[in-house]
């Protein structure tokens, strides 16, 4: 596979930055050298990026190399001689660019006498820079996402809160809306849109296409034009106007970009549309699929209910408007709905949300996490890397020695430490970003639903410069301590053996300071993370009232017109499980408004008959129509009572089933069977209560459960919600009944579209996706985060037992016991790592009030997952600290003692 | 620093880059693919030790830069042996004819290793 352009690119650049460097004696071959370069990058991207990495490494290597090419002396003294040469050559055209080029070809040559050192540290880079870079390339996709609309700061959501009804975020009622547009001074248009299905027949057969209704003012508070047509005016918003503006993804998938579908009539759902117009390309709001554009065309009537909860109303704040006045207008009002209209506004409030931050809701918080996460995986790889440089810096202090020796001064010698870390955090983060470009796709998946069309997470100029910023602080962070360090050589006690001893041995307690740093912020990523597996388990484990597995779900949405009828739509759900029932594969089948979890809302108000009215409860339930069967395919569960069954016909009893929260809150104390309640609409009778069910989590997994009512279909004529999604419980591999289901369906009616085909299993999945990812990547940080640590205190117990070779020999020469040396070290090593942990957990304790939002059935300081993530930390550091150990107690007497 | 003399032994990358000048003048691109190709993609030359070595046999004379340019990329630089560089590339042929000869004699032959354990 051919390389990304940008790769070729990057490949580009970073040849050209190294041949500037280089210069010197290919000054003149400069530009032919390009133009080689260019055409060999040209093959090499034809096999691929890893072809280009190979060719820019070989080029750029080849390019430090290729000037001292022939030269064969011994390492020291190239090492001693490019040292002199780099503190007495002075240009004197352009003093500080011919230093730093200086100092960038002298860290080049440093690196390639230490491949497998300077290959840990890039590898430790990368892996912190790496994954910065990807959570960064999210981060703006989702917080600084740009929403395709006219100057979308000043764009907000305006909803209604219902809190006692367990809806904080509730679409309002048109009544309500109706005020906003009369009285909230500092919005300066409010359009309202409700969700409405289109169902398309003819060619390419039945599809059902999400759309709106929509107030006439919806494209001009959005501040967008139609691509092609109009869109209705004002006059035109009318009930009955049967205009439809199509979104740009189904004029070319259904109509094939016809331009003259412009003033053709559509049939959507049984009623002929007229066209008028087509959206531009990039065009939604709301919701992706919300293709279709309707007039509302709200009546005088539905202005004055305040009952009905079903609007999506979107506003422009005035210029010079804040979101805090519209939500002071937006209370005040609120406060005064309530008083003129206690019975529907009664603890109602009101309030506005800036589009974005609407759209994007809950992962605010769940990215901000990740951020902070990734941020201490990339501080605790510069805490690695510094001590790594640091331990290093023995074997260097004869060479600053003679650096220093030879006039350099210490500023200059801190330049070419920081030069060589600022260098090798660009090398990392340049692997880094190749590591990170594979993994961005699959987070694209942390984007909210809302956004999917609108943001994508790539890795983009923006998103590659500031990593290579966040790289070159990052170089400075890790290499100032072993810079400043090194610079204070003693000049007489660098330059003989005891000298470079002492150096390190000062080096030491700052060493050990970085390593317990490390272990502190490793263990407040382990507790967060332990703390979010605590949160998964429990989201997983909640019960959900039925069984997902072995469940298909299709949905038919029947039109308004053509089954307006009741006794149809009841015609056509008895078809259709009658011949689903028959279909070889099928154990049952069942209808309902809704299955769970795909609808969140759907309530009404209800009255219990002879009940004392209790005024902290909200008297409102969610209310689903299903037919015989389905509680039984759903494997619900019955308390009491039976469930719906060949009795509950459009002329039988009027009877209703209830949920066990329903039962507790509405029914105290007494046994709700054969009691009557009555669903609050016009006309709808007293029903007898004939079953009880157990909850199920129909608003959604982590959501407390709510009161829930169930209708028959076939007595449920002054019900809103119609028959919708059919289940079946499946024999065998649920999808493969597919296309004999749709067969069935369309056997019945051939025009209806069979949409939202999914088993329930993936419906449940689906729920806990968004966590699952969330604590997928912080698990993955918090693992990093041990593993560097772990190798933090590996190496500073591993130089110890260098450092202490002889020492070691000389105990053991004279009868120590290795057991005891090994026990020196391991217990210093855990010391290290104790005193870590007890900072650590400090940090934890007041750090994981900041996931709170994230968490489920799990305190912030639940005190098991503290104590089982310090017990894991505290055996890999045991782990780590006893592999030197144990070498210290293999330590050969003769050996050791004969080196000194 | 001055240039020495390049008298034989020229470097193996020297060789190389005079061996593709022989029959045409090429530019870098040229010779990094000419010599890949006679090596079978052992030698492959990258452009910073192949320029660092048409500088120095720039220097002393072995090679010229013309004043060809192409159509499509004007920065593209053509080399041509001169005579100099045809005597030296002749030279360091006869040279390694010699060292073959010698090895020949020890009984060293490609592609048969004898060695006992």
């Amino acid at each position: 596979m051919a390389a990304p352009a940008l790769v070729v690119q990057a490949a580009r650049t970073v040849y050209r930055s190294s041949l500037r460097v280089r210069a010197g004696a290919l000054g003149t071959h400069a530009s032919a050298m390009e133009a080689t370069f260019d055409l060999l990058l040209a093959r090499a991207a034809e096999d691929g990026t890893a072809a280009v990495t190979v060719l820019v490494m070989r080029e750029v290597g080849g390019l430090v190399t290729s000037a001292r090419a022939g030269r064969t002396r011994p390492e020291s003294i190239a090492a001693a001689a490019t040292a002199i040469s780099s503190v007495t050559s002075f240009d004197s055209r352009s003093p500080l660019m011919h230093h730093i080029g200086q100092d960038v070809r002298f860290a080049l040559r440093t690196f390639r006498r230490r491949p497998v050192f300077t290959a840990a540290l890039v590898a430790t880079l990368a892996v912190g820079i790496g994954a910065n870079a990807a959570i960064f390339s999210v981060t703006k996709a989702v917080l600084l996402g740009r929403l395709p609309f006219r100057d979308p700061s000043r764009l907000v959501m305006v909803w209604e809160n219902a809190p006692a009804a367990g809806f904080p975020r509730n679409t309002p009622a048109p009544g309500n809306y109706a005020d906003w547009v009369t009285s909230i001074r500092s919005l300066e248009g409010i359009a309202a849109i409700e969700d409405a299905d289109f169902n398309l027949t003819g060619e390419g057969g039945p599809e059902k296409i999400g759309g709106a209704l929509a107030t006439a003012n919806l494209f001009s508070v959005l501040g967008v034009q139609p691509a092609l047509g109009r869109v209705w005016r004002p006059d035109e918003d009318q009930p009955g106007s049967h205009l439809a503006v199509l979104n740009y993804g189904v004029w070319t998938r259904r109509f094939a970009a016809d331009r003259g579908v412009i003033g053709r009539t559509v049939d959507f759902s049984g009623v002929p549309y007229t066209v008028i117009g087509v959206m531009p390309e990039h065009f939604e709001f709301a919701d992706p699929e919300l293709e279709v554009w309707a007039p509302l065309g709200l009546t005088a009537a539905q202005l004055a209910n305040r009952g009905s909860h079903y609007l999506r109303v979107v506003a422009r704040l005035r210029t010079g408007a804040t979101v805090a006045q519209a939500n002071a207008q937006l209370s005040a009002l609120a406060a005064r709905v309530a008083r003129e209209h206690p019975d529907s506004n009664q603890g109602v409030g009101m309030y506005a949300v800036p589009l974005l931050a609407d759209y994007v809701g809950d992962t605010r918080a769940a990215l901000v996490v990740l951020l902070l996460a990734v941020g201490c995986v990339l501080l605790i790889a510069c805490v690695n890397v510094a001590n790594l440089l640091m331990t290093q810096a023995a074997g260097r202090a004869r060479e600053m020695a003679v650096r220093a020796a030879l006039g350099a001064n210490r500023r200059r010698i801190v330049r070419q430490l920081l030069t060589e870390s600022v260098l090798l955090a660009l090398v990392g983060g340049a692997v880094g970003v190749l590591v990170a470009w594979p993994s961005v796709r699959g987070l694209e998946r942390l984007v909210p639903p809302t956004m999917r069309g609108l943001s994508h997470v790539r890795l983009d100029p923006a998103i590659l410069s500031a990593t290579a910023v966040m790289s070159a602080i990052t170089g400075m962070l890790f290499g100032i301590a072993p810079a400043w360090r090194a610079s204070r050589v003693e000049l007489t006690a660098a330059t003989t053996h005891l000298g470079a001893r002492g150096v390190v041995g000062a080096g030491a307690r700052l060493r050990t300071g970085l390593v317990v740093a490390e272990v502190a912020l490793a263990t407040v990523l382990l507790v967060g993370a332990g703390l979010l597996v605590e949160s998964f388990r429990a989201a997983r484990s909640v019960t959900l009232g039925f069984r997902p597995d072995g469940v298909l779900t299709l949905r038919v949405q029947l039109p308004r017109r053509a089954y307006a009828a009741p006794v149809a739509r009841a015609q056509f759900v008895d078809a259709v499980l009658d011949r689903v029932r028959t279909l070889p594969g099928v154990a049952a089948a069942g209808y309902t408004g809704a299955v769970p979890l795909v609808w969140k809302g759907g309530t009404d108000g209800f009255v219990p008959e002879g009940e004392r009215f209790n005024s902290s409860l909200s008297y409102d339930a969610l209310n689903r129509v299903v037919s015989p069967g389905y509680m039984e395919t759903m494997g619900m569960t019955l308390r009491e009572g039976r469930f719906f069954d060949g009795r509950d016909r459009e002329n039988g009893a009027p009877v209703g089933i209830i949920n066990d929260t329903m039962a507790r809150e509405y029914w105290p104390g007494v046994d709700p069977l054969g009691r009557r309640f009555r669903y609050d609409a016009p006309g709808s009778p007293w029903r007898t209560i004939v079953g009880i069910v157990g909850d199920i989590p129909t608003m959604g997994i982590e959501q407390p459960a709510k009161a829930e009512m169930y209708f028959p279909i076939a007595e449920s004529a002054e019900n809103w919600m119609w028959p919708r999604d059919l289940v079946i419980r499946a024999l065998g591999d649920p999808l493969a009944l597919r296309s004999a289901v749709t067969a069935a369906i369309w056997s019945v009616d051939r025009n209806q579209p069979v949409s939202n085909v999914q088993t329930m299993d993936a419906i449940v999945a689906g729920e806990l996706q968004d966590r699952q990812m969330q604590t997928t990547l912080f698990s993955v940080f918090a693992g990093l985060a041990l593993f560097l640590a772990a190798v933090g205190i590996y190496g500073v117990l591993s130089y110890a037992v260098t450092e202490r070779t002889a020492e070691i020999g000389l105990r053991l020469a004279i009868g120590g016991d290795p057991r005891r040396i090994c026990g020196l070290f391991v217990r210093r090593g855990l010391g290290v790592a104790g005193l870590g942990l007890v900072i650590g957990i400090g940090v934890a304790f007041w750090g994981t009030t900041l996931l709170d939002r994230l968490l489920f059935h799990v305190g912030a300081h639940d005190f098991f997952t503290f104590a089982a993530q310090a017990g894991i930390l505290a055996v890999v550091c045991a782990v780590a600290a006893y592999l030197p150990a144990r070498r210290a107690s293999q330590v050969d007497p003769i050996a050791a003692l004969r080196a000194e | 620093m001055t240039d020495r003399e390049p008298a034989p032994p020229l470097s193996a990358q020297q060789f190389q880059i005079l061996l593709a000048l022989t029959d045409e003048d090429r530019h870098g691109y040229g010779i990094i693919l000419d010599v890949a190709d006679r090596t079978h993609g052992a030698v492959r030359l990258g452009t910073g030790p192949l320029y660092t070595a048409i500088g120095r046999l720039v220097a002393v004379g072995l090679l010229v830069e013309t004043d060809r340019r192409d159509a499509d990329d004007a920065r593209r630089r053509y080399y041509r042996l001169t005579s100099e560089g045809r005597q030296a590339l002749r030279a360091e042929a006869a040279r390694l004819e010699g060292l073959l000869a010698q090895a020949r004699r020890k009984g060293i032959r490609a592609g048969v290793v004898r060695e006992r354990s």
